[in-house]
């Protein structure tokens, strides 16, 4: 009988132990932090500012810049291997509300944009070094900018949101007017990254050149193609401010701009950070190279290729052309393929294709997928200075000889002085395209001159006739993707751009 | 600590053994069938005891008996069990009587057994005989066409591939669907991801299953209804399946070897355009748009004799083989049962194939009259080499079907083709072959499932029980892309390997009682406790730009660029209260009261607690005296019952906050940041699924004709489901519980023995009607566009719509009435989608507004079958018998997704054969469009009808009459051939209608992208029982 007991109490305790445990059911975290453990020290602001930073590797954000910024104008296409229909929207000027490149823009620039309102509410309230902590808000408040100024460019009136997003009970924002987004978040973030130091200790990291010329390049698109706007002094000014801190310059060689060595170099005010270790690589190489190819260091996919228009567009001495073009492709199994980008192979090596594809982008040794994506170079800040010196006040010395700089090291001669105010604009202009070539700067150029639509419609007449009808007046701005519309309470199907 | 205070009671148990004496008689005596033949091999155990044996070849038994007191019970599958008192007699012989489905048949339940004439619930019972009727390398595919209510999907036909099983219907839109399955008592979820270590790159995860012998199961019961399940709480909602693996009997020691070997090959393949037919394709395409031409006319010539079949390159003939030896018997006092497996099937596609050893050991030892220990135990390892298929891009299915036929396998050279840039203008794809031969993708398993158990009978009908056990698999996947093929030439070589350790320990106490208040009132309580946890530890890293393929992902710190290396743990916690209460009146009302209080640590902080009871009735009209009159019913009852249960599994963390890890390069340093990633949602709780049952059983004729019928009504609320978010809030969703889904179908099963004596025939089936539809999504919201989940490369946008009122899984897209023809104007919009003029498709115009465009989708295919079924005829003639199964779905479509490629027409991929007859100025087609470039569209040309009938199985068997033939050291004998999927009637034009790419998926239903094709497989088995 006492074994009886024995059991009975075995019983029991086993029973007791099996469930005596403190807060068993409060979930155990190991892997990954809650907000709630963080934004408390200087080492997590920086890590919460790199996030921000991150939010420009959003897919179809700098990697594919160029998709809409390139491909949805006259400079590229996308290809003969053209099986994407995103993309043949973009090429064939055919975007919808449900286009993916267009979406994911749209999306993944506001998740950035979040990032962003995350750093600059919480970081603040960080004890920390004041310096460093106004740094990094201000780093912050630059790339906000930067994405805004992108949506407004794109999409005209955009929801605004300024605070981090911490409760989803309201989670509706109306369009508001452009104006708006200009004056409550563009421009100030902008005078405060202004702020910024001239130098930053993490290479790539935006800095007060990079704020001013961004400034400059957004009071320039305020101006829009109004002549004798005031903004365009404005934005002279502020380009000659950066033209004035004596950090940035052009390199000797325009080639040299493009190479890994000279990644984050003094021409480079900003560019979208890549490497390729730890999947932290950029693709847009591979899909500029051609397809089929088996070369030393990528094997293209021939997405993205350069339109003959702009073949055409280079002066014949040029030789910035020898950049943006790939003349020669080195095989993996030895030997070259040659590549003649105006379309006549006579006196190229064999053998030769007859098309052009983009050489400003080439890592000639493995590991690829390093090469940053430029946002703003010191040979736009010139052009922009040049330009908006003509538009202010017609074209002066200081407006010549920012041009001729950008033209002397394209070893084009000086141009001609004495030109009007209406040619020297056209000189400028051109001049933007060759220079700034699949850099994802040429359709907001043109939508910012206002002859987007005129020159498309002679761009497909010339190269491709059946697009031509294909070219409608609201295509200047892009469609609000379907799925915000959808989705946001305070956005109806009428509020999106007509024409869509 | 707990664990060594269970061990501790484990080994006191084990230590108080208690011996007892009596006065001992030794009876005999032989087994006879109705058909007057010896039985041999039937239990005869001492009633009250676990003293037995089995009879003998001959029929003959022998047994030690306590007193003249003594009760005798003989039972053998197929016959109703008997009991004789011995009395004074030494010598008995009995004749056992055939039975098609006993009443008095054991069911198991949950966390218990209880007379299948006793249940008020939904229980299907599924007998080792029919699990091995058909070769199957996972256990939940023996479920197929088996029971009423459960539809089991082979989403892949892959060896070890995934297998979707739905018990009356999908009760979530966004959480796991699969039922929970009970392995000796061991509770486990079968998420295919959770247990596969990785899939990036390689197509739907292994079955979790999968490394489980199924030759191993002794019974699996598929408990249905709320009544059955709710005692299983927060898992129950999705049905619950138990399996008991096989235990050893006292008497002599049976020895089972079992073998088969098989033949595989694809069932079906597609016919495709040959070299010459595409060329011109290709050629006309490039007419019609404007272009030079490809192929000249010397060439298309030459492709005369000269065209790659690509699905004969990656189709084989593999063969299939197992091979189990189960040794089993056992003392008075220990039974045991042991076995050793092996397991091999060879993929129908080149280099792929899955193998599995496994071993069992299950021990019950008697210590003394009052207290019973045992375990059981599985220690299994697979290997498995999986091709790239399904989704993923580059697949070797969509490949073989896709490449260019003018190309060849291998160059002049002895290289390979290594894609097919070769033809401008084509699609780039890797050549399949190379893809396939070169690429490594392997996951290795070990898993080691068990548990130990001390039962304690306490007092007349009170036992209490404990026991405590585990399962734990440790896994890694091995993933290799060399330079050489298409997968690895972008990336220069890319190796990965992934390490995944699942451990799962599971303590239950339970406590039975029996009690019986006169002769009318008998009850059964259960009490219980449960406590479950499982931890999830991953290891990965990966590498890429290889300076050799040499060493693959053996070496991965060969590889010149690194990928980020991720860890993660994850755990939860299940602690749980549940009893239950079975009493019966006057043998003839039954009721059932479950309750189970569940406390999980996955929900939100104020709601971790659910409970779920359940309440049955039960009537059992046989019992009654005017229904006996009628001399009709051999069982008549009626049961109804309802209850709650619940559902949860949405992954871990999902009500709070949390920061997802980022990086950026400043230069070519590479810093970490922290980036909101998700919003808490304190309020998290259960789905809960309210059920309604009601039950009708039938049997006439001595229970020789037998009907079921069952209705059921489910409504699922509070669905955890994301709430999409306008993503200008910085976040894609948030995971709420909103919406409610509905299932309310009929189930039917029949069993009949039409002819007995020499010649035999048994009938037996099942067909299910679910009906499921979409009541609620969030607030104010009437549908909502899933994502696309056809393959991001088409282009294709939403898929699939879930809309209140509809079938999870609705197909949306446009409709189409045929070709635009010559003269014909389309209407606007149309360009969009590729139709410009005559020889395009043409759309309808669904709402009227005079154009197309995307408002124009509809609902254009359900995935779900309107009805399913299994259908079995046994016949057995002396010593031959033969099993045909039948098994299909009726009503049910499949997105064709294949077809958006195979119908392109424009020279880019290859195309189906029929595309031939395409339109033409001088031969207008009304099927296929002219041979021209068109975006992708989701229409109703690519949704096809995908009800089938499939001859599942058929086996012819010969018993060797062991007995007749006198020989002493053979106790069964049994050859037989079995055909396997012989024939699948059906319309669907893809390789297999029974398919579905995403696997487990709650709401991408019916997809067919590049899956694995289904097999037909020629097999001969010899078993041997010594």
């Amino acid at each position: 009988m006492k074994t009886k007991h024995t059991l009975y109490l075995i019983a029991l305790t086993s029973l007791g132990l099996f469930v005596g445990c403190s807060k068993p059911l409060e979930e155990k975290v190991f892997s990954f932090i809650a907000p709630e453990n963080f934004y408390r020290n200087a080492t997590d602001a920086q890590v919460a500012l790199n996030a921000v930073y991150d939010g420009i590797q959003g897919f179809h954000l700098a990697d594919r810049a160029y998709m809409i910024g390139d491909m949805g104008s006259d400079d590229t296409f996308t290809g003969e291997f053209r099986g994407n229909q995103d993309r043949i929207q973009m090429d064939e000027f055919t975007v919808d509300a449900n286009n993916g490149i267009n979406r994911d823009r749209f999306e993944n620039t506001y998740i950035a944009i979040n990032r962003a309102n995350a750093v600059i509410a919480r970081v603040p309230t960080i004890n920390m070094d004041a310096a460093l902590r106004d740094n990094i808000v201000n780093q912050a408040k630059f790339l906000r900018a930067m994405w805004y100024f992108d949506l407004v460019q794109l999409y005209g009136a955009v929801p605004l949101r300024l605070d981090e997003t911490a409760s989803l009970t309201d989670v509706g924002s109306a369009r508001v007017p452009v104006a708006r987004i200009y004056d409550e978040a563009i421009l100030p973030d902008l005078r405060a990254a202004e702020n910024l130091p001239t130098t930053q200790s993490n290479r790539g990291a935006a800095t007060r050149g990079a704020a001013k010329a961004l400034l400059a390049r957004v009071l320039m698109t305020r101006a829009g193609n109004t002549p004798g706007s005031p903004l365009w002094a404005q934005a002279r000014d502020k380009a000659k401010e950066v033209m004035d801190l004596g950090v940035n310059r052009l390199l000797a060689n325009y080639n040299d701009v493009f190479l890994l060595q000279n990644e984050n170099s003094a021409e480079h005010l900003f560019s979208a950070q890549f490497s390729s270790q730890q999947n932290e690589g950029s693709s847009f190489q591979v899909f500029f190279q051609p397809r089929g190819i088996n070369g030393i260091a990528a094997n293209g996919n021939g997405v993205n290729e350069p339109t003959f228009d702009i073949v055409q567009a280079f002066e014949l001495t040029d030789l910035r052309s020898n950049t943006a073009f790939i003349r020669e492709f080195r095989l993996a199994a030895g030997g070259s393929r040659w590549y003649a980008p105006s379309g006549n192979c006579v006196g190229s090596p064999t053998p030769c294709t007859p098309r052009p594809y983009i050489g400003k982008y080439f890592e000639t040794s493995l590991p690829i997928g390093n090469l940053n994506y430029p946002v703003i170079r010191y040979a736009d800040v010139l052009l922009i200075y040049a330009e908006a010196a003509n538009e202010a006040s017609g074209p002066t010395d200081l407006a010549y000889d920012a041009l001729n700089q950008v033209r002397r090291r394209a070893g084009l001669a000086n141009l001609p002085t004495g030109l009007g105010q209406a040619q020297f604009r056209d000189r400028v202009r051109a001049e933007r395209r060759v220079e700034l070539c699949f850099e994802a700067i040429r359709r907001y150029d043109l939508v910012r001159w206002g002859i987007l639509l005129e020159t498309m419609r002679e761009h497909f007449r010339r190269f491709y006739p059946p697009l031509v009808a294909n070219v409608q007046a609201h295509e200047v701005l892009m469609p609000i993707p379907q799925r915000e519309i959808d989705l946001n309470p305070a956005i109806e199907q009428a509020d999106q751009n007509p024409g869509y | 600590m707990k664990m060594k205070l269970l061990y501790l009671l484990v080994f006191l148990l084990l230590g108080n053994s208690l011996q007892s004496q009596a006065q001992m008689v030794r009876v005999s005596g032989k087994v006879l069938g109705d058909d007057g033949n010896a039985l041999p091999g039937v239990n005869v155990l001492l009633k009250g005891s676990t003293t037995g044996t089995t009879s003998d070849v001959s029929g003959t038994f022998a047994l030690i008996v306590p007193s003249a007191n003594a009760v005798l019970m003989f039972s053998f599958i197929g016959y109703e069990p008997q009991e004789v008192a011995v009395g004074n007699r030494t010598l008995i012989d009995v004749t056992m009587i055939s039975d098609v489905k006993s009443l008095n048949e054991v069911i198991v339940v949950g966390y218990g057994t209880q007379k299948k004439s006793d249940l008020t619930g939904s229980v299907t019972s599924i007998s080792s005989k029919e699990i091995k009727q058909v070769a199957v390398a996972s256990l939940d595919q023996a479920l197929q066409g088996r029971a009423a209510g459960v539809q089991v999907t082979q989403s892949s036909a892959a060896p070890g591939g995934g297998v979707s099983i739905r018990v009356r219907g999908g009760n979530s839109i966004q959480a796991s669907n699969e039922p929970l399955y009970v392995i000796d008592g061991i509770p486990i979820f079968p998420d295919n991801g959770t247990f596969a270590p990785g899939t990036s790159g390689g197509g739907q995860a292994q079955n979790a299953l999968a490394n489980l012998n199924p030759g191993d199961i002794e019974s699996m019961e598929v408990l249905k209804d709320a009544s059955a399940t709710a005692i299983y709480g927060s898992r129950g909602a999705n049905g619950v399946v138990i399996i008991t693996t096989k235990r050893g009997k006292a008497g002599a020691t049976n020895v089972d070897i079992e073998n088969y070997y098989g033949i595989q090959s694809v069932s079906r393949r597609l016919p495709l355009l040959n070299a010459e037919e595409f060329a011109t394709v290709a050629n006309e395409a490039r007419v019609n748009r404007g272009v030079a031409t490809i192929f000249t006319p010397e060439q298309i010539a030459s492709f005369r004799n000269n065209s790659t079949d690509w699905q004969d390159e990656v189709f084989r003939q593999a063969p299939i083989r197992n091979h189990q030896v189960t040794v089993s018997g056992g003392s008075e006092g220990t039974r045991f049962a042991i076995s050793g497996n092996y397991f091999g099937q060879d993929g129908v596609i080149i280099n792929s194939g899955f193998k599995r050893a496994s071993l069992r050991i299950n021990v019950d030892k008697n210590i003394g009259k009052k207290i019973v220990v045992g375990n059981s135990i599985q220690i299994a390892r697979t290997w498995n080499n999986q091709q790239v298929t399904d989704i993923t891009r580059g697949g070797v299915v969509n490949g073989a079907l896709v490449f260019s036929p003018t190309l060849p396998v291998f160059d002049a050279n002895g290289n390979y083709t290594f894609d097919n840039s070769a033809v401008p203008g084509s699609q780039q794809v890797g050549n399949p072959v190379q893809d396939a031969v070169e690429t490594l993708n392997r996951t290795i398993t070990n898993r080691v499932l068990g548990n130990v158990y001390g039962e304690w009978n306490i007092m007349e009908g009170l036992r209490f029980r404990a026991s405590l056990g585990i399962d734990y698999q440790s896994a890694r996947r091995d993933f290799y892309a060399p330079v050489t093929n298409n997968r690895g030439r972008n990336t220069f070589g890319s190796a990965l390997a992934e390490k995944k350790d699942v451990i799962s320990p599971v303590g239950t106490l339970t406590m039975t009682y029996n009690k019986n208040f006169g002769d009318d009132h008998q009850f059964t309580f259960l009490a219980g406790y449960e406590t479950q946890s499982q931890t999830v530890d991953f290891l990965q890293a990966n590498s890429s730009n290889f300076p050799t393929d040499a060493l693959t992902s053996n070496n991965i710190g060969l590889g010149q660029i690194i990928g980020t290396p991720a860890s993660g743990r994850g755990l939860w916690r299940l602690d749980s209260w549940f009893g239950r209460v079975n009493y019966t009146l006057m043998g003839k009302f039954l009721f059932t009261g479950t309750f189970r209080a569940d406390g999980s640590s996955r929900f939100g902080s104020g709601n971790k607690w659910g409970y779920f009871p359940s309440a049955a009735i039960g009537y059992n009209l046989s019992e009654e005296q005017f229904v006996q009159n009628l001399n009709l019913f051999s069982n008549l009852k009626v049961t109804a019952s309802w209850g709650l249960t619940g559902n949860q599994e949405i992954g871990l963390y999902q009500s709070l906050s949390q920061l997802g890890t980022v990086r950026y390069p400043f230069g070519e340093v590479i810093v970490i940041g922290q980036a909101p990633g998700r919003v808490a949602n304190p309020n998290l709780r259960w789905e809960k699924t309210n059920q309604f049952n009601t039950g009708l059983e039938m049997a006439f004729f001595d229970n020789r004709l037998s009907f079921e019928a069952a209705y059921y009504y489910k409504r699922t609320q509070d669905l955890l489901l994301n709430l999409d978010l306008p993503r200008t809030t910085g976040f894609s969703s948030i995971l709420q519980n909103i919406g409610s889904v509905e299932n309310k179908g009929l189930e039917l099963a029949f069993t009949s023995s039409n002819f007995v004596g020499d010649f035999k025939w048994n009938t037996s089936g099942n067909i299910t009607f679910n009906r499921n539809k979409v009541i609620a999504l969030g607030p104010g919201e009437t549908f909502r566009l899933a994502p696309d989940t056809g393959d991001g490369h088409l282009q294709i946008g939403n898929s699939s719509i879930l809309q209140v009122g509809s079938p999870v899984g609705s197909f949306f897209g446009l409709v189409t009435s045929g070709i635009v023809q010559t003269g014909e104007q389309v209407l606007p919009g149309s360009s969009s989608f590729g139709t410009v003029g005559p020889g395009d498709i043409r759309y309808v115009d669904v709402n009227g507004d005079g154009q197309i465009n995307n408002n124009d989708r509809t609902i254009i295919g359900n995935p779900q079958p309107k009805f399913f079924y299994g259908f079995t005829n046994n016949f057995s003639y002396k010593n031959f018998d033969l099993a045909v199964f039948l098994q299909g779905t009726y009503g049910n479509d499949v997105w064709n997704v294949n077809s958006h490629e195979l119908y392109r027409n424009d020279g880019a991929t290859n195309n189906i054969a029929s595309t031939i007859d395409r339109w033409r100025p001088d031969a207008q087609s009304s099927q296929w469009p002219s041979a021209r470039t068109r975006p992708f569209v989701l229409s109703d040309r690519h949704i096809e009808r995908a009800s089938f009938l499939r001859v599942r199985t058929i086996t012819l068997g010969y018993n060797l009459p062991a007995a007749k033939l006198n020989l002493k050291w053979l106790r069964t004998a049994r050859v037989y051939v079995q055909g396997q999927n012989l024939f699948t009637f059906t319309k669907y034009t893809g390789f297999d209608p029974e398919v579905n790419s995403l696997g487990q998926s709650s709401i991408g239903l019916g997809i067919d992208r590049g899956t694995f094709p289904m097999a037909r497989m020629f097999m001969l088995g010899l078993n041997v029982g010594l």
